[in-house]
């Protein structure tokens, strides 16, 4: 028995020592260095390119182009829907009809287009559609022919055929509808004899159907009618007389994206032009009166009007001509310039506006019918309103806070591995004036809910000189900005997805103005010193 | 009884070998006549049999017992361990366990036949302090200066194996022994990297890495850790000489161990790296156009040119050569020298010296010595054994005493176990 407790107690022992051994998960902090960021970049890259303009010395311009959306053309020269009836019935009495009898006359009508003051002859569509709606209350089949002669596709008239059944029942007609596309057609609004203005020239008929042998009487309760909807007209082009009439643009206003950005801070300007211009492409005389202009700051609620000659005064804007080439008209332009001698523009914009406001009148044929019914208009090219900043990068800064969100996901990161940490910006600015980040968490309603750099640290402005009254970079200033994150921020930011930036600018120089040129530019690096811990 | 003692510590020398595969004990050994405990006439052997072995000789004991207990190693442990490395250093863990049974032929114990069953681990790695320092401390403490763990890797498998073995004295004084396992092979990884090569810039700007590398990883996409993705064949040989000497008999021994192959199916992969990587952050142009900050930017891809392949290979096991002679003086005392050279392992030659006392009346033995190499520096191996009944054997050691006293003081460790049955 001895033997075997013996062997039992081995086995035991073996088993225990091969698998007793249970283990918790191991871990260690490394201390790990990361580059995040790096860059260098000139003005060129934080204004789009196509808003930077170079001088002969290096300086460089911001120009800004932005235009009125209020001049529609279809306000001025829109074609209206319109609902044409066409309807065949006894008067009185009864009569019997036959296979191949006529149920209207078989000649063309005239149909006038409810457009006026506007006298179209001659009009191309871009887009349209005809909606035919047809009903038959005889009992027998009827062929209905409906026809705009006036309108063309290609040299062939629009014609719309369809056979209708017999109406089932004396008091139950048939229904037929039918859609046709208008694009591309020519359409002459000057009726048959060519002497008309806004005149289509239609046809409708009826036909008992010549195979649908048999008399049949009918009353004045069958009738075959057509409805047809003339829907989403869409010129291309269009000639005659547009009339004479006063059409107001605004009072309006056009966002202007350049200063949206802008949370805090005072903005100085050395000088600044805006150019408004006005193109009319259309062959049609225009007097354009601006009654007002003005810059409206959201965030200060200030509101500057233009100080001009221009505004109250009308101005007379000639028609534009054919052109054998693209585009085709040419346009007749006119345009004024504002800036710091002729107008408060420049204030205007240093209350770093988001909206541009508008508020004009344009006044079209103020000589009446001088062309003949010749106006015309391709509506691709009607008349455009722009205005273009010209501004120097001339300026004084004091504390511009700039505000800005940037959706992150950093789901790639295991957030709960990594501890804390230091963020360490070096930078090399070659730019005239300080700069500093804040950067803050936000919600998903994008309120603020922690900071990650609440107190900027900040990149120094490179060294000054001066040259024709201008403060201008002369080198470059390194800057070596920490930024400390403990756990808690380390985690918040790992786990958001939305960050608010508040990059702040301070040239420090008011009221003397920095210049900035297309050299100056700034070098980056971000890196990151942070403990991660390691689980396995 | 007393004389059967004799062999004991020829193989208890051995069993202090802490190097190499680690299997330094051949477990049918307690049946082996002239070197080990039994020589009398018996009908057979069944034994049970148990170790672990770990060990390095830049990284202490009292660290690697940390990193299998698990738990959290702090910053001021990692640093003074890291400070104890070795420029090139190397660490190894074994496991093995099974049961064995032999069975004599013609009822003697001059020949004997035995079929045994293992399940084995083996992990082998070398590496650079700078690896080392990489993996458990991060790359800031390498600003300004290049990292550099070219020449690093490691190898761990597992597999189970079954042993078929015969051993007969081939004359009066000599004895050979032949086995050949079949071998069903469960997992593998491997890493080997030529090149490796990772410089921190000063400031942190910027990362500069190179590498050349290999990695290779046995189907694991499903299954148990029993599950079979490769099948191989090794064999054990060994031969001694035993000379009668006028106070005691010495024996001069050599043999060789686990000496075979596996053949991985055709799902292991194999993943080639060979790229170098400049890395400064994200472009801020970039994100100015395109303000969105998305982390999981750059991928591997970016970094990384890799190949991946999934194919047949096939790998050697990690086997030794090993000889060894032993001067039994008188019938308490032997003394045992013995030298090991590692193949297909980063394992370094091993060599041992040990006394071995024999208390007759309790029919128990003891044995100690001094140990150098393998996966560890200095090695103080103990092994007690014991007989009860004059059938039931029992022996338990250690692989270096110190590592039990002190294991931050000290490098390799490991213990054994062995229960034999006799009839």
């Amino acid at each position: 028995m001895n033997k075997y407790k013996s062997l039992l107690i081995g086995v035991l022992l073996t088993a225990i020592f091969v698998f007793s051994c249970k283990r918790e998960e191991l871990s260690w902090d490394l201390d790990l260095t990361v580059p995040v960021a790096y860059g260098s970049f000139g003005i060129d890259d934080l204004i789009t390119d196509s808003l930077i303009t170079e001088n002969a010395d290096g300086s460089l311009r911001i120009v800004y182009h932005t235009s009125v959306p209020g001049i529609d053309d279809d306000s001025l020269f829109g074609i209206p829907d319109t609902t044409l009836l066409y309807n065949y019935n006894l008067p009185f009495g009864t009569t019997t009809v036959y296979e191949g009898s006529y149920l209207t006359p078989t000649s063309p009508s005239q149909t006038a287009y409810g457009l006026s003051p506007i006298q179209l002859v001659f009009g191309t569509l871009e887009k349209g559609k005809m909606k035919v709606h047809l009903k038959n209350d005889i009992q027998k089949r009827v062929i209905v022919i409906y026809q705009i002669s006036s309108a063309e596709l290609n040299g062939n008239p629009l014609e719309v055929i369809d056979t209708l059944p017999p109406a089932p029942s004396p008091t139950v007609g048939s229904v037929t509808d039918l859609e046709v596309d208008l694009a591309g057609y020519e359409l002459n609004f000057t009726g048959i004899a060519g002497d008309r203005v806004n005149t289509l020239i239609t046809l409708f008929t009826a036909q008992i159907d010549p195979s649908d042998v048999g008399a049949q009487v009918i009353t004045p309760a069958d009738s075959v009618s057509a409805e047809i909807q003339l829907e989403g007209l869409r010129p291309s082009y269009i000639r005659g007389y547009f009339g004479s009439e006063l059409n107001p643009v605004g009072p309006d206003e056009t966002y202007i994206s350049f200063f949206s950005k802008v949370q805090s801070g005072s903005l100085g300007l050395d000088s600044l032009r805006m150019k408004f211009t006005v193109e009319n492409y259309a062959g049609v005389d225009l007097r354009f009166t601006v009654n007002n202009l003005w810059s409206r700051s959201q965030r200060t609620a200030q509101t500057l009007y233009l100080n001009h000659p221009i505004v109250g005064t009308s101005v007379n804007i000639n028609r534009a001509a054919y052109s054998n080439s693209y585009p085709p008209s040419i346009p007749q332009i006119n345009s004024w310039t504002f800036d710091n001698s002729n107008s408060n523009i420049v204030e205007m914009m240093e209350i770093m506006p988001e909206f541009l406001g508008y508020d004009f009148s344009i006044y079209t044929n103020p000589l009446g019918n001088v062309s003949g019914n010749n106006d015309f208009l391709y509506t691709q090219f009607g008349i455009n309103a722009t205005f273009d900043i010209d501004l120097p990068v001339n300026f004084y800064a004091d504390n511009i806070v700039l505000v800005d969100t940037v959706d992150v996901d950093f789901s790639g990161v295991e957030a709960d591995d990594v501890q804390n940490g230091v963020l360490t910006v070096y930078a090399s600015n070659g730019f005239p004036f300080d700069a500093g980040v804040q950067i803050y968490l936000l919600d998903a309603t994008n309120s603020i809910i922690d900071s990650v750099v609440a107190a900027p640290g900040t990149i120094y402005s490179a060294p000054l000189a001066i040259s024709g009254g201008y403060f201008f970079a002369n080198g470059s200033t390194n800057s070596i900005v920490k930024i400390p994150l403990n756990e808690t921020q380390t985690s918040s930011l790992l786990h958001s997805t939305r960050l608010l930036i508040r990059p702040r600018f301070h040239t420090g120089t008011a009221p003397d103005y920095v210049k900035i040129y297309s050299t100056n530019r700034i070098g980056i690096n971000i890196t990151a010193d942070f403990e991660y811990r390691v689980k396995n | 009884m007393k004389k059967y003692l004799i062999g004991i510590f020829l193989s208890c020398s051995s069993a202090v070998m802490f190097a190499q595969n680690f299997t330094s004990e051949n477990h049918f050994m307690a049946s082996k006549p002239g070197y080990d405990t039994i020589t009398g006439k018996r009908k057979m052997v069944f034994a049970v049999h148990g170790n672990l072995l770990y060990g390095s000789d830049g990284v202490n004991t009292g660290f690697l017992n940390n990193l299998y207990r698990g738990g959290f190693l702090d910053s001021a442990y990692i640093e003074e361990t890291a400070n104890g490395l070795l420029g090139l250093n190397r660490a190894g863990a074994h496991y093995d366990a099974g049961v064995s049974f032999g069975i004599s032929l013609k009822d003697s114990s001059e020949s004997m036949i035995q079929f045994s069953l293992r399940r084995r681990f083996n992990l082998s790695a070398r590496f650079s302090d700078d690896a080392f320092r990489l993996g458990f401390q991060g790359n800031t403490q390498f600003k300004g200066e290049e990292a550099d763990f070219s020449r690093s890797g490691f190898r761990a498998v597992s597999w189970s194996q079954l042993q078929i073995g015969y051993y007969t004295r081939e004359t009066k004084n000599t004895y050979i022994h032949v086995a050949v396992s079949g071998i069903a092979a469960h997992t593998y990884n491997e890493a080997w990297v030529e090149y490796g090569k990772l410089f921190t810039d000063g400031s942190g700007t910027s990362l500069d890495a190179g590498a050349y590398a290999d990695f290779y990883s046995s189907d694991t996409s499903s299954g148990s850790s029993l599950r079979v993705n490769g099948v191989g064949l090794s064999v054990d040989v060994s031969w001694m000489k035993m000379r009668p000497l006028k106070n005691g008999t010495d024996y001069f021994k050599i043999e060789c161990q686990d000496f075979g192959f596996i053949n991985w199916n055709s799902k292991t992969l194999h993943r080639k790296i060979d790229t170098t990587v400049y890395y400064q952050g994200i472009d801020i142009s970039e994100m100015i156009l395109n303000p969105q900050i998305n982390a999981n930017l750059p991928s591997e891809n970016d970094f990384i040119k890799n190949d991946s392949s999934s194919k047949f290979i096939s790998t050697y096991l990690p086997a030794v050569f090993r000889a060894s002679y032993t001067r039994v003086i008188g019938n308490k005392h032997a003394i045992k020298l013995s030298g090991s050279m590692p193949f297909w392992s980063y394992a370094l030659p091993y060599g041992a010296i040990t006394y071995r006392y024999t208390f007759i009346k309790a029919e128990a033995m003891v044995s100690g010595g001094i140990a150098y190499g393998g996966y560890a520096k200095l090695q103080v191996p103990l092994k007690l054994y014991k007989i009860f009944n004059e059938k039931v054997i029992v022996e338990a050691g250690t692989m270096n005493v110190l590592s039990l006293v002190s294991p931050d003081q000290f490098t390799g460790n490991g213990l054994y176990f062995k229960l034999s049955y006799t009839l």
